[in-house]
């Protein structure tokens, strides 16, 4: 019974995660395998930083996909999920151009962030 | 956020639809309550729900449909305002107080709550119960939140890596 009693879904594992803090994402790795493959590859480090390029990318998308009906129907908000996902990988493609398409919040983060994921991967060493 | 159509026809009666619970239970509702669930909305749209026909809900138990539509039917109203940008503070503050209220509850209810939510697509109730589980979760252990969220033991892997994270920062949990 305990053991089904919390397998979520990954999609709601990912709303979870999101609502803490990023900093508290390497020790939520370490819950269960699950968690941690949810939490590398839909929180990654590179989402949380350049949140404003995906936003940006992702309105850009939504124009081009919405561009000839009035997109504001149910089905529209349907598709968000492909969009995001879609925002996701450009925004990885994009990530070159980070510096010129984000405020200076990211910059200010560029060294906070780089720390922290050096140290993750230094906790998967030692887990490995 | 507002279905496009409300206010459409709506002059005399609300248009009411029928859901049916996994166990058969059927639950009359104002359609406008219903397609705060996004799965729902797109059959109401198309014309589902109406007469006698119903909209079965395989996955949904009454127990826990009854919980959802409590949650919709008391969000509708707001949802249909656009999110209520002109509510006044004292209706935010009633629908938080019965946020908080509505998911103070069984940890089994709020799972099933959770897989509902997920199933029919009801953004404003994915947000709070994964509010709540992140409260419930905020500032614990790995291992705490595995007890907390009624996990199964760990595997002899798991468990190593949980030592080691607690050997190096144990004391940020005292």
């Amino acid at each position: 019974m305990a053991e089904d009693s919390f397998s979520l879904p990954s999609d709601v594992l990912v709303l979870i995660v999101l609502l803490l803090p990023t900093s508290a994402r390497r020790r939520l790795r370490l819950v269960c395998k699950l968690w941690r493959d949810v939490i590398d590859e839909r929180t990654s480090e590179m989402q949380s930083r350049s949140k404003t390029l995906a936003f940006l990318t992702q309105d850009l998308l939504a124009h081009r996909v919405h561009g000839p009906g009035d997109g504001a129907g149910p089905r529209a908000r349907a598709r968000r999920g492909h969009q995001l996902a879609a925002a996701g990988h450009v925004a990885g493609l994009d990530s070159g151009r980070t510096g010129v398409a984000t405020d200076e919040r990211s910059r200010e983060s560029g060294y906070r962030g780089d720390g922290s994921h050096n140290r993750g991967e230094g906790d998967l060493g030692a887990g490995g | 956020m507002a279905a496009p159509e409300s206010g459409d026809g709506n002059n005399g009666a609300a248009r009411m639809v029928t859901l049916i619970s996994s166990d058969n239970t059927r639950f009359e509702v104002e359609a406008a309550a219903a397609s705060l669930s996004q799965t729902l909305q797109l059959t109401i749209l198309d014309g589902g729900g109406g007469g006698g026909d119903g909209i079965p809900l395989p996955n949904v138990d009454s127990a826990t449909l009854s919980k959802v539509l409590e949650y919709c039917i008391k969000h509708a109203p707001a949802a249909a305002n656009g999110g209520a940008p002109n509510a006044t503070a004292v209706d935010r503050a009633e629908l938080e107080r019965f946020d908080n209220e509505f998911v103070n509850i069984d940890q089994s209810v709020l799972y099933s709550l959770i897989m509902a939510a997920h199933n029919l697509e009801i953004e404003g109730l994915q947000s709070l119960v994964a509010k709540k589980v992140a409260d419930m979760i905020k500032g614990k252990s790995p291992m705490e939140i595995r007890r907390t969220l009624g996990f199964p033991d760990p595997t002899p892997e798991e468990q190593a890596e949980m030592n080691a994270h607690m050997l190096e920062y144990g004391w940020a949990y005292e």
